[in-house]
């Protein structure tokens, strides 16, 4: 195909979609609408799901050392820790810490703290993981490490956590793939009123010697112009939107962290702009072949 | 140059417009279809342009079965034949647009297609309508428009139904003497009328059509019967 070609197919359709202004301003409006809300429901989940990392980041998983292991046992031990994958960050809390803040937390028992005699508690680390799912294999390998004698974790919270992330994700996609099929059948619909409406002139064009080839070509433009055009006033409001959100949600509580940190707004954008001229593509595809198969069995 | 042989044509099942039709019209001729309303003029025109098929019979177009063509060879066969349709069938764009489509879609330039779309448009006599739209030309004006488009390719066959239906004497004669020109340039012509006046005074071959069957095929021949005169 050649430039001339291509001008001048890209000359049909705009010829069409101003004929059709009210329709192609509907099948605009019905594309970036239904692309704001994908996008809204997928910044949702994405969101969720990097809080939810979040809170996995902050389960600790707490390795008690050997009551007698020396300081250079000590540093053993944090060379090893250093080789294990997966760990995000670890803190060394000495006996001494350690008892200081247990007896801080006790300072209106005073009893109980006296009771004891010296300081009972063992030196260990608080380790934070990348990720919760590794954390029965790290714990085994902590385990394994000279000088460690016990490693504890809230082994009843990992398992809800990890039930709910997995319902969490179930729920998401089926939400967001419900949301892409309706988006999709919408868009189809309304091209195919379009296209309806302009039986008659598709009729002309072919009575005047136009190929079925020629016919589409014009038609998958002028559903690639509704499908760039939609996408991109979706991009434009979403990204208002999600900026608006964000500021607000930060002035609000700003201990929850960046909103949208889970995908940054530029893959976003290409994704909604991807799927919406893929969308107005496919659409008038669909229209155009039924109505030229219609036309053809007359 | 088209041919048909036994061509029957049903509308509904057992409505029937042609009755085993046999009808030669060779290259460069100029023929008249007539007969009365719903006689089945603009049957046998759209047979030829393959918009429609017999139910029986056959139709040579240049010794090919109409039948057999596919998609592409039909929209082939229609950049070789011009039409003026009675209900105009004329897209909604302005007139240089609806003249110039047929020559975009054979991928002519953009130069060439100005310069033929001019002379058409003068020859039609509508240069002061270039830029109109269908519904701001009168039904005179819009069939000058399709006879313009018909003949813009300079096509082999031009099939007219009714090209002067709508319009006055003077503007009637115009349209026959280019119709007549076109034919003289080599393209066979095939008119489907009511128009008496036109069709004595031009004296080209008259195919009159009654109850499904050609009841007459005449050279030079007038509207009516030649006793009735
Ligand atoms: N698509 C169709 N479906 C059903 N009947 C049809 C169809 N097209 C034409 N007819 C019928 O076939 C008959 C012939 O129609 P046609 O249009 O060929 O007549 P015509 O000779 O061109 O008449 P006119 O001079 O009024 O244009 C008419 O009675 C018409 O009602
Ligand atoms: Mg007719």
């Amino acid at each position: 195909m050649n430039l001339r070609v291509i001008k001048f197919f890209f000359g049909e359709a705009l010829i069409s979609l101003r004929q059709n202004m009210v329709m192609s301003i509907i099948s605009v409006m019905t594309i970036s609408i239904s692309l704001i809300l994908l996008a809204t429901f997928m910044m949702l989940f994405i969101d969720m799901n990097s809080a939810l990392g979040n809170v996995s980041r902050n389960l600790n998983v707490v390795a008690y050392l050997d009551k007698d292991i020396t300081s250079v046992g000590i540093s053993k031990v944090e060379e090893q820790l250093a080789s294990i994958g997966g760990i995000h960050s670890f803190t060394f809390v000495s006996k001494d810490d350690a008892w200081q803040r247990l007896k801080s937390k006790f300072r209106y028992q005073e009893d109980i703290v006296t009771l004891v005699v010296g300081n009972p508690l063992p030196d260990s680390y608080i380790i934070r993981l990348n990720k919760i799912d590794d954390i029965e294999k790290i714990t085994r390998d902590l385990g394994l490490i000279d000088g460690v004698k016990d490693v504890r974790f809230g082994r009843s919270m990992v398992t809800k956590l990890r039930k709910f992330v997995q319902i969490f994700n179930i729920v998401a996609i089926s939400v967001v793939g419900f949301l892409l099929l309706a988006t999709f059948l919408i868009t189809i619909n309304t091209i195919n009123l379009t296209i309806l409406s302009k039986r008659s002139e598709v009729q002309i064009m072919k009575l005047v010697g136009a190929t079925n080839s020629f016919i589409k070509w014009s038609f998958l433009i002028e559903g690639f112009i509704l499908g760039i055009v939609g996408s991109l006033l979706a991009t434009i409001i979403s990204s208002l939107l999600f900026h608006f959100v964000n500021v607000k949600i930060q002035d609000a509580f700003p201990f929850i962290g960046v909103f949208t940190q889970g995908l940054d707004l530029l893959t976003l954008d290409l994704i909604l702009l991807g799927l919406g001229t893929l969308i107005g593509v496919a659409g008038s595809f669909f229209s155009i072949h039924n109505l030229l198969r219609g036309i053809l069995k007359k | 140059m088209i041919r048909l042989r036994n061509v029957s044509k049903t509308y509904n099942k057992h409505f029937l417009v042609l009755n085993r039709i046999n009808l030669h019209i060779s290259k460069d001729e100029f023929a008249f279809l007539v007969g009365p309303t719903g006689a089945g003029k603009t049957t046998i025109l759209k047979l030829i342009l393959r918009e429609d098929l017999p139910d029986s019979g056959t139709i040579y177009i240049d010794k090919v079965n109409t039948r057999d063509f596919r998609e592409a060879q039909i929209a082939k066969l229609r950049k070789n034949i011009g039409v003026i349709f009675q209900d105009f069938k004329i897209l909604n764009r302005t007139v240089y647009e609806n003249l110039a489509f047929v020559l975009k879609i054979q991928g002519e330039k953009k130069q060439a297609i100005k310069e033929k779309v001019d002379y058409v448009v003068n020859l039609v006599g509508l240069e002061k309508k270039i830029h109109c739209y269908p519904y701001q030309l009168s039904g005179g004006e819009q069939q000058k428009a399709c006879l313009g488009r018909a003949i813009i390719n300079k096509p082999l066959i031009l099939l007219a139904d009714e090209p002067t239906g709508n319009l006055d004497p003077d503007s009637s004669w115009e349209i026959m003497q280019i119709l007549n020109k076109i034919n003289m340039s080599n393209t066979t012509v095939i008119v489907a009328t009511h128009d008496k006046t036109i069709v004595d005074l031009m004296r080209k071959r008259v195919v009159a059509i009654h109850g499904g069957n050609i009841i007459r095929d005449q050279q030079l021949g007038r509207y009516h019967e030649p006793e009735s005169y």
